[in-house]
């Protein structure tokens, strides 16, 4: 006894005090309740939804297999809804992914108020979704806007941003190239600032100048991180849903409606619950694949 | 740096376009948020200006003076009644100027028998009621005085006989909007008195009518809190959540990450929380929604607060910040004797502030900027939150964007301040975080 392993001598304790053994049990409750109540039993009453005609009032209504799945698949408004989210998906990659690995790229070089202008990076993340789009909606105003005001002295518009088909996508769109991601930015500075100096100070003795520097060592060291951040932005832009809309309520002529408001409005709007159970469950599936590749690719770095 | 001084080429074009990109991106984010503070300032005669102005012009005060000598004293209410057309029919007619409040002194003898005063607030939220359009008459304001008292739109002071003396008449100022009065008042005969004087004087403190007009407006719909309500709904959301997930995620991260030996459980249970990241939010909005119908639930506080008692993210953080706490700390506390909730408490809590910091304000964000949740989950205004209020405001008919912009402006308030003080928490929770983002 004289000089115990510190390991046996908890066991001992542990034994003598019986409280280990219920100590796990009744702190991991409470949330273990919360999980199965919140998370899990919602996810299967989802499922099992989705293969009733369900009825609100009298539940869960008239089984009908897998038929709510075939109609949503047949029908034009959700193949319109696809090819929108296609839409969206293929601008916000070429209006805004890129653009917070350029501003962390370039602010690693700044100096000077660098504290200052990443807490400017992230103002926009902390103005609500919903007042950030009314301030726009408010600059796309097509008489008495900011932007149309603007875009007159370059010869250009005026546009109807909102009621125009082949400008509302953009609009959209727009307000989060101009903000940016603070918290994507934070991500890949982060990672720009934990390459060791010694490799920089080494690439610039063998010649390789600032831009170069940047593009052969900076920027292979973030790759990583922004494919992560890419899995991460393709479940993002599938499941938008306040921007667009507070914006548009995806109008006009559904022009803007994407998947996600779809499995809003069928439920809500026109109580078809048993559909929006089974479009539910389709987002389930390609957000689930997404982040298995998400966590796997993770999971080959380390 | 140990060449500091030698300009390497290319790292002045270098930093030149660092700076000019930076500068562009901070422009870019600060511009809306300064374009909706300058407009939740105007009136809506600067609102609608075009070109737009950045400068809110100062609200004008119309201060108009009644004279009645000469004629039958009438009660009071007689002369309320004169006061109120006085107001509210020019107002009308001139509904797009820049009016920042209508004030009506009656006067008979020389002296002061009432004072009258109407601000801008008052006159938006109470117009769709007490003038609908610009068709008035005589009989109209015998209609409209009890909305108008019920509502306490306009101020009404009666001084009857004990009113102190009248200054000198000014006459009707040389100005555009005293012009206007006066032009209507000339031409109508609604005003029984006699208007002696229009003046017009700048009211600084009317610049900020947008946000009274807000709170007038959301009395009718969420009660006597009015705005306060939605506020007062959003904190107390907000907060619980916090509270909550501090409390169960770190219970739940320092039993995975200490009191568990067993791998395997240890690995199943890390699984059971962490595989709920996969399910989207979206997905879960109608079998959610059932479930608080079933709990009797739908349209009340605790059916936003309930659902975020299960984020997969925050145990994950908490476990790989407690992963870092040495275990030879812990077992010393416990052969010590100190009891398990003890250890906790009194050892690992204060070794992580940090961690908790950074879940709490990495909860607050995006609980306060909900919104879909709240929308579905709550068709009573009395339980909506600042986002769906917010929402709802742009569909109201009788709303100007300033009051949109206002209300905008201080639902970004709480986290502007909270995000000033924890700047470096967001920082430290996002590398906590990781990669998992």
């Amino acid at each position: 006894m004289g000089d115990p392993d510190p390991i046996a001598g908890v066991e001992i304790i542990s034994i003598r005090k019986l409280n280990i053994r219920w100590m796990p049990v009744l702190f991991l409750f409470p949330s273990v309740l919360c999980y199965v109540l919140f998370k899990y039993y919602p996810l299967l009453n989802m499922i099992y939804v989705s293969f009733f005609r369900y009825s609100i009032v009298n539940p869960p209504g008239v089984f009908v297999g897998f038929s709510n799945y075939t109609e949503f698949l047949s029908s034009a408004t959700f193949w319109q809804a696809v090819s929108n989210t296609f839409v969206f998906f293929a601008l916000y990659l070429g209006l805004t992914f890129w653009i917070p690995i350029v501003q962390a790229l370039l602010l690693s070089d700044i100096r000077r108020a660098n504290a200052f202008f990443r807490f400017m990076y992230q103002l926009p993340t902390i103005v609500p979704a919903v007042a950030g789009i009314l301030v726009w909606k408010w600059m796309y105003n097509p008489d008495f806007g900011l932007l149309n005001y603007w875009l007159h002295f370059v010869g250009l518009g005026p546009y109807l941003w909102l009621n125009d088909l082949n400008m509302t996508k953009l609009a959209i769109v727009l307000p989060a190239v101009f903000a940016g991601n603070g918290i994507s930015l934070l991500l890949y500075y982060s990672a720009i600032k934990s390459v060791p100096t010694e490799i920089l100070e080494a690439a610039k003795v063998d010649g390789a100048g600032p831009w170069r520097r940047i593009w052969t060592m900076l920027l292979p060291n973030i790759r990583f991180i922004i494919v992560i951040q890419f899995v991460a932005f393709m479940s993002g832009v599938l499941l938008a849903y306040d921007n667009i809309y507070v914006m548009t309520q995806g109008g006009p002529a559904g022009s803007t409606t994407v998947v996600s408001m779809l499995v809003v409005n069928t439920a809500f709007q026109q109580s078809r619950f048993g559909i929006s159970g089974a479009m539910s469950m389709f987002m389930f599936i390609i957000i689930a694949l997404l982040t298995v590749l998400q966590n796997k690719i993770s999971a080959e770095k380390d | 740096m140990a060449r500091k001084g030698v300009k390497e080429k290319g790292q002045r074009s270098l930093s030149i376009t660092a700076y000019a990109v930076t500068v562009f991106f901070t422009l870019a984010a600060l511009i809306p948020v300064l374009w909706m503070i300058s407009s939740s300032l105007k009136t809506d005669k600067d609102i609608d200006a075009y070109p737009p102005k950045w400068l809110p012009s100062i609200p004008q005060s119309v201060r108009v003076t009644i004279d009645y000598t000469g004629q039958e004293p009438q009660d009071n209410v007689y002369y309320e009644k004169d006061a109120m057309r006085a107001t509210w029919y020019p107002w009308m007619k001139n509904l797009r100027e820049n009016i920042g409040e209508v004030e009506i002194t009656g006067i008979r003898g020389g002296t002061m028998i009432y004072r009258a005063i109407t601000s801008s607030s008052s006159f938006h939220v109470g117009q769709p009621m007490v003038v609908p359009s610009a068709m008035f008459n005589d009989t109209l304001m015998n209609l409209k005085l009890p909305i108008i008292k019920e509502q306490k739109l306009s101020k009404f002071k009666w001084y009857g006989d004990n009113g102190k003396a009248a200054g000198d008449t000014a006459g009707i100022a040389d100005s555009a909007l005293a012009a206007k009065f006066g032009e209507f008042y000339g031409s109508t005969a609604f005003v029984k008195g006699k208007v002696t004087s229009i003046v017009e004087k700048s009211a600084w403190s009317r610049l900020f009518d947008s946000y009274l007009s807000l709170n007038k407006l959301a009395k009718d719909a969420a009660g006597p809190m009015g705005f306060f309500q939605y506020f007062l709904n959003s904190s107390i959301v907000t907060l619980s959540c916090v509270f909550m997930q501090m409390v169960l995620g770190g219970l739940a991260g320092y039993t995975l990450s200490h009191l568990i030996r067993s791998k395997r459980w240890q690995f199943f249970w890390i699984m059971f929380f962490l595989a709920t990241i996969m399910i989207p939010d979206i997905s879960l909005l109608l079998p959610l929604y059932l479930l608080m119908k079933d709990l009797h639930l739908v349209n009340s506080l605790l059916a936003m607060i309930l659902p975020h008692s299960a984020w997969g993210i925050i145990i994950f953080l908490f476990k790989g910040f407690f992963d870092q706490i040495s275990k030879e700390l812990l077992q010393a506390a416990r052969v010590d004797g100190a009891s398990e909730i003890r250890t906790f408490t009194q050892i690992v809590i204060p070794l992580s502030i940090p961690i908790f910091a950074s879940v709490a304000v990495l909860t607050f964000i995006p609980v306060w900027n909900e919104f879909v949740w709240p929308l579905v989950v709550n068709n009573l205004p009395k339980y909506w939150t600042f986002t769906v209020a917010l929402n709802d405001l742009q569909n109201q008919s009788n709303v100007q964007q300033n009051m949109i912009m206002a209300s905008s402006f201080v639902s970004m308030t709480p986290l502007l301040i909270i995000f000033l003080f924890s700047q470096k928490y967001i920082e430290k929770g996002v590398s906590f975080s990781g990669v998992k983002g």
